[in-house]
This record gives structure tokens, C-alpha cells and sequence, in this order.
């Protein structure tokens, strides 16, 4: 392994750590609610922070601070910066990572309901970063038990099984997904939306994981280890749990790592149709349905950000998942 | 009483050919034998004779397709079909194994001296300290450093490997260990040392081994009886003294006039397909055959006291 591949690991590794903590202290880290609006400051630029005051034609660098806006032009959406009073950035006061007393801090703007671009990063990142988690939670947890009970027990048993996940493989899991989304009815609530669409993607999430712990576990049987334990009398549990699973664990972890990025784009794109997490509620995937015209690409890029956040999760996941394939086991073969 | 008693026992593979019915192996196939208390029966044999499949099936790894094993004067074939639990966990601790792969017979997720406690833990010995002081004094016994409790066992050499299997065979104080090839895999002399450490542990604890090899030197340096097997079948047994000095079946004379010998034969349950089924397993390689051995299996007969043979010539 080189050293360099390590380095891109544990940078990727750092970011990743960084956005999930960014989710879990959503409100120390965003400025304002998602919620709240500003209708007065629709699509507002993002504001830009200044570091420098020019007086008798010298430059001061002073400590980081705002203007306030006027939206100068309503039709054109045009904003134009108050220069006559200067709002400087205070750090971690008021329980906030940030904060401005006095005038609104957008750093990426507001959305044509004016609010909060970034709050509304910080906390859709919420929806977006744990959706992955709790899916390969429950597909995992189920994949595991039902492989390695399948593959060690074996018999009527087994074959069942096996019948099944080639069924739940089978299905068109996005189709499935889009038909179900459509059937939920519209009064119920974006996180009663958001459980079901991580438990449906969960329980058809499971069979493939399932299938190769199975056959996983048919090879590790047959070692001697297990049949050592098998001649001291350990029993079924015991062997599994301390003979099988530990030797399935680093391609779990390994596997794990490379499924989250399934189940995020899975809540992205149904989202982004409107079928997901639906507004006043907010994810990657649904405000990145914001961002689907040419005009509001071209007139407010920043907010292609939730996309850019989609694509960094998903690099960072990919390159740690590669790194820990080829490192996860450095002794064993 | 003999510690473990073999009666007619027999152990068919079935395989599921794709295109062919279905093929029957007889692994072992009417084998009767038994070990004493405090003593070393060698089991020696070309590879494919079925020698693991017995030692395994003596050890109910496999389930024996016909016969009995008596343990101790119970019918441990019948306590695990009737799910006699004493019967079982009694046997489970006083009968154990070591096997031929120093690789695949250690967990490398697991630590040596929890492998070498494992089997204590499972037969109810509890206590972090007291399962250390055990792991550790077991170590010494094998003539591992004390260090190795905390190691993985990639760190270990084949034969250091070896001992750490034979550790854990020993941990919870078994009679009787099936030794299945445990030197074959080693270095010349690695295998001696080896085979002193076996011949020490039954001194010092008193257990009964049936060592398998098929390095009839091997064995007839461990062994006090020798039972000789070919195709699923005991071919020969006696003292090992008078196995070497006067062997009677013509395959025991085979194996030992091919001592030393690197070019092995390997038997294949083929041989015995090809229309032997009725008769002698050796006679499509025996020299000495009559015609009587075409059709007729002989049975291994008692020739001497202690001294067996199936063969129609005595
Ligand atoms: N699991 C199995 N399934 C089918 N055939 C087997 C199996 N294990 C062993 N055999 C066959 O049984 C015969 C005896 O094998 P084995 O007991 O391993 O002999 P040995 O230990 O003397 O080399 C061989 O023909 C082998 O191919
Ligand atoms: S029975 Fe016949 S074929 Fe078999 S070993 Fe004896 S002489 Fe040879
Ligand atoms: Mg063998």
C-alpha cells in the first residue's frame, strides 16, 4: 500500500467524519433553522465576507466582516451591499459555530423562499448522511444473520432461503420504490416517508449481502478450525459466533462501506422527483430538485452545492471502501 | 475395556455427478478396531484410504453411515442420534483431535490463548485468571513462549502452529486425541521434534492417540499397534515390532519395501470401481493374487494372537 493511497484515505476518512458531525450538530452549525423563512430576500447571493478596511489609501486587515443587503431590484432579484455599517463575524458565541449580530449571514445564499442555503445544507445532510447509515443497518443485520444461519445450518432450510433472496433480487428495486412512493398518501408525514423508504430498500437490500456471507460461510466451515471446535463441543452459537463471524467481519466492513452510497443516491433520486423527503422538509436529494433548471444554474450556481455534497459523500465512502479491501486483512493470506 | 472401540464401521460419500447417476465412495467400509488406555494405535495408509474420513468419523465430524463406536463402554453413535446430552458433552471433552493443516486449523481472528481456552470455556471453566494461568501453563507444555497468549496465529511457524493445535486438544484433559497427520506437513526435523513433544504428553498426562500417517517410519516410530488400511479397509494389524519384522498382507510388505520413498502413490476409490466390488480391494496391485480374490473380500482374520490379516493367503 502506498503511502500516498493512505493519505487520500485518511483525508477522505477526515471529511467524512466532518460531515457526519456537521449533520449530528446541525443546530451548533447552522446559523439560522431550516425552517425560517425571509420572503423579503428571495435567491439572495451568498454574502460576501470581507477581511480588509481601506482608509487615506491604506489596507487594514481587521477581523471578518459583513455588510447588510438591500435587495436593490425585485424583478431582476439584485442585491446591493449597505456599506455604511460594518457587522463583524463572531465564532462559537450565542451556541453557534457562527454568528452575526445584526445582519443576516447567508454564506450560500437564500432559496426563493429566503432561507438559509447552508442551514438547509447542514440539517438536509441529516436525511441524506443517515439514510446510508441505517439502511446498511438493517440490510446488514439481516444479510448476516440469515447468510451465516443458511450457509452453517444448510438443508430445507437453506434452500428457502435461497429461493427467496433470488425473488427480492429479482425485483426492480427502483420501480418498486417509485410505485411505492406514489402509493403513500400524501398527508403522511416526510419522516414517516423517509422510514419507509429506508425499510423497503433494507429488506430488498439484504438478499445479495445475504448470498455471499452464505457461501462465505459454506467455505469456513469445512476449515479444520470449526471442526476442532465442532470436537470440543462447542455449540451452533458458539461456533458461529465466534469461528464464522469474525472471519466475515472485514468483508462486512468493507462491503458496508461500499453500500451506503446505494442507499443515498437511492433517497436522492427519489427526492429530487418529489417522491421522498417532501418540503418544508429538506435533504440533499430534495433540494437538489431545486436546482433543475438551466436560469437558476446559470443565475445561482451555489446551489448545485447539495449535489456537490452528494458527490463528495459518495467519493469519500468509495475511496475509504477500496483503501480498507486492500488493507483490512494484511496477515491472514 | 479398551478406551474407544470401532465396530464395523462404514463411511459412504455420495456424490451428485451432473450427467453420471449418482456415485457412491466407501470411504471406510467395514472397519473394526480398538485403542487402549495410555496407548498409541498407528493407522497407516496410502492417501485416499479413507484414513481421515475414519478419524473423523471416530470423532462423529462425520456422521459414520453404518456401525458402532463404543467410547468408554458407551455407544456414543447412538447418544448423538438419541441426543443424550451427558453422553455427548462426556465425550466431547475426553475425546479430541489435531489435524494435518497447521494453517487451517487455527482461527486467525482469534488470539492463541483464546483458542487454547476456548475449549475450557465451552466445558464451563470460568474466570479470566484462572483460564490464563491454564492457557499458559498448556503453552509451556507444547514448549511455546509464554508471549504467544497474545499473538495471532499468523505469527507462527507450521510446526509452532502444530503445537498450538495440540494445546488446545489437550486444554480440557481429554484420553483419547486422533492425531490425523499432524507431522506430514513439517520439515524432517521439525516432524522429529514433533513427535518426541506427542510421545512426552502421553508420558506426562496419559492419553491414547490414534496417530494417522502415511509414513509407515512415522507411525512405527509412535505407535505400539499398527493397523494397515487400503481402500476403506484394515488390510493388516499387529504389534508395530512385528508389523516391521514379519509383515504378512502383500500391501504392508509394498509400504515397507517403498521406504524410503518420495513418489508416494496416491489410490483412488476408481481402482476399486473398476469391477472389484466384490472382490480383494488390493488385488488389481497384488502380485500374489489367486483367483479366489477376484470375487471374495477376505475378512481380517487373527492369525497369531495380536497379529490380524485380511488376505486369502493365510
Ligand atoms: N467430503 C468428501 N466427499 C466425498 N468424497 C470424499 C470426501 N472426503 C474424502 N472423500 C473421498 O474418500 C476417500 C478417502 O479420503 P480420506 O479419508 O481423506 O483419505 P486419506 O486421509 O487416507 O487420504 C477418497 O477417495 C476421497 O476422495
Ligand atoms: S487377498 Fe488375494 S489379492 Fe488380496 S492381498 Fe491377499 S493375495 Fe492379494
Ligand atoms: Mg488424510
Amino acid at each position: 500500500m502506498k503511502t500516498s493511497q493512505k493519505s487520500i484515505a485518511i483525508a477522505a476518512g477526515t471529511i467524512l467524519f466532518l460531515l457526519y458531525l456537521s449533520a449530528i450538530f446541525a443546530p451548533w452549525v447552522a446559523p439560522y433553522s431550516y425552517l425560517s423563512q425571509n420572503r423579503g430576500f428571495p435567491d439572495e447571493p451568498p454574502t460576501s465576507v470581507h477581511f480588509t478596511i481601506h482608509k487615506n489609501g491604506t489596507t487594514e486587515f481587521v477581523r471578518p466582516y459583513i455588510y447588510n443587503y438591500v435587495l436593490s431590484d425585485i424583478h431582476s432579484e439584485t442585491y446591493r451591499e449597505l456599506k455604511d455599517k460594518r457587522y463583524p463575524i463572531e465564532f462559537l458565541t450565542h451556541g453557534k459555530l457562527f454568528y452575526v449580530q445584526g445582519a443576516p449571514i447567508h454564506v450560500l445564499g437564500t432559496d426563493a423562499l429566503g432561507r438559509d442555503y447552508f442551514s438547509r445544507l447542514v440539517y438536509g445532510g441529516r436525511i441524506s448522511l443517515f439514510i446510508g447509515l441505517i439502511g446498511v443497518g438493517i440490510s446488514f443485520g439481516i444479510g448476516i444473520i440469515v447468510g451465516t444461519l443458511s450457509g452453517y445450518i444448510g438443508g430445507i432450510m437453506d434452500t428457502a432461503i435461497m429461493r427467496l433472496t433470488e425473488v427480492i433480487m429479482s425485483l426492480p428495486t427502483f420501480y418498486l420504490l417509485l410505485t411505492l412512493a406514489v402509493v403513500i398518501p400524501a398527508g403522511v408525514s416526510s419522516a414517516t416517508t423517509f422510514m419507509l423508504i429506508i425499510v423497503i430498500l433494507s429488506f430488498i437490500g439484504w438478499a445479495g449481502f445475504a448470498r455471499v456471507i452464505r457461501g462465505m460461510v459454506l467455505s469456513l466451515k469445512e476449515r479444520d478450525f470449526v471442526n476442532a471446535s465442532r470436537a470440543y463441543g462447542d455449540s451452533t452459537w458458539g461456533i458461529i459466533r465466534k469461528q464464522l463471524v469474525p472471519n466475515l467481519l472485514s468483508y462486512t466492513i468493507v462491503s458496508i462501506t461500499l453500500s451506503i452510497p446505494g442507499y443515498i443516491i437511492s433517497e436522492s433520486a427519489l427526492s429530487m422527483l418529489g417522491l421522498g423527503i417532501r418540503e418544508p422538509d429538506v435533504s440533499w436529494g430534495n433540494m437538489l430538485s431545486e436546482a433543475t433548471n438551466v436560469e437558476a444554474l446559470t443565475t445561482r450556481p451555489w446551489m448545485l452545492s447539495s449535489g456537490i455534497c452528494i458527490i463528495v459523500t459518495i467519493l469519500c465512502l468509495n475511496i475509504i471502501g477500496d483503501y480498507l479491501r486492500a488493507t483490512i486483512d494484511p496477515h491472514i493470506h | 475395556m479398551s478406551l474407544i472401540r470401532i465396530q464395523d464401521l462404514k463411511v459412504y460419500y455420495t456424490g451428485h455427478g451432473l450427467f453420471r447417476k449418482q456415485s457412491v465412495t466407501k470411504a471406510v467400509d467395514g472397519v473394526s478396531l480398538f485403542v487402549n488406555d495410555h496407548e498409541t494405535l498407528g493407522l497407516v495408509g496410502e492417501s485416499g484410504s479413507g484414513k481421515s474420513t475414519l478419524g473423523r468419523a471416530a470423532l462423529l465430524l462425520i456422521k459414520p453411515t453404518a456401525g458402532s463406536i463404543l467410547f468408554d463402554g458407551v455407544d456414543i453413535v447412538n447418544a448423538a442420534v438419541h441426543k443424550n446430552r451427558p453422553a455427548m458433552k462426556k465425550f466431547r471433552r475426553e475425546a479430541q483431535i489435531v489435524f494435518q493443516d497447521p494453517y487451517g486449523s487455527l482461527n486467525p481472528r482469534m488470539k492463541v490463548g483464546k483458542i487454547i481456552a476456548d475449549p475450557l470455556r465451552v466445558h464451563g471453566v470460568r474466570g479470566r485468571k484462572v483460564l490464563k494461568e491454564k492457557a499458559l501453563r498448556l503453552l509451556e507444555l507444547v514448549g511455546l513462549p509464554a508471549s504467544a497468549y497474545d499473538t495471532y496465529p499468523y505469527a507462527f511457524s507450521g510446526g509452532q502452529r502444530q503445537r498450538i493445535s495440540i494445546a488446545r486438544a489437550l486444554s480440557i484433559g481429554p484420553r483419547f486425541i486422533v492425531a490425523d497427520e499432524p507431522v506430514s506437513s513439517l520439515d524432517i526435523s521439525i516432524q522429529a521434534q514433533l513427535l518426541n513433544l506427542f510421545k512426552e504428553i502421553q508420558e506426562k498426562e496419559g492419553v491414547s492417540y490414534l496417530f494417522i500417517s502415511h509414513d509407515l517410519r512415522t507411525v512405527a516410530f509412535i505407535a505400539h499397534r499398527v493397523a494397515v488400511m487400503y481402500l476403506g479397509r484394515i488390510m493388516e494389524l499387529a504389534q508395530t515390532k512385528e508389523l516391521i519384522t514379519g509383515p504378512l498382507h502383500p500391501y504392508t510388505k509394498l509400504l515397507l519395501s517403498s521406504i524410503p520413498s518420495k513418489d508416494r502413490r496416491t489410490t483412488d476409490q476408481k481402482e476399486q470401481a473398476n469391477g472389484h466390488e466384490h472382490g480383494c480391494v488390493f488385488y488389481p496391485r497384488c502380485g500374489l493374487a489367486k483367483d479366489i480374490c477376484m470375487d471374495i473380500s477376505p475378512d481380517l482374520k487373527e492369525v497369531s494372537p495380536g497379529h490380524s490379516v485380511a488376505c486369502h493367503l493365510y
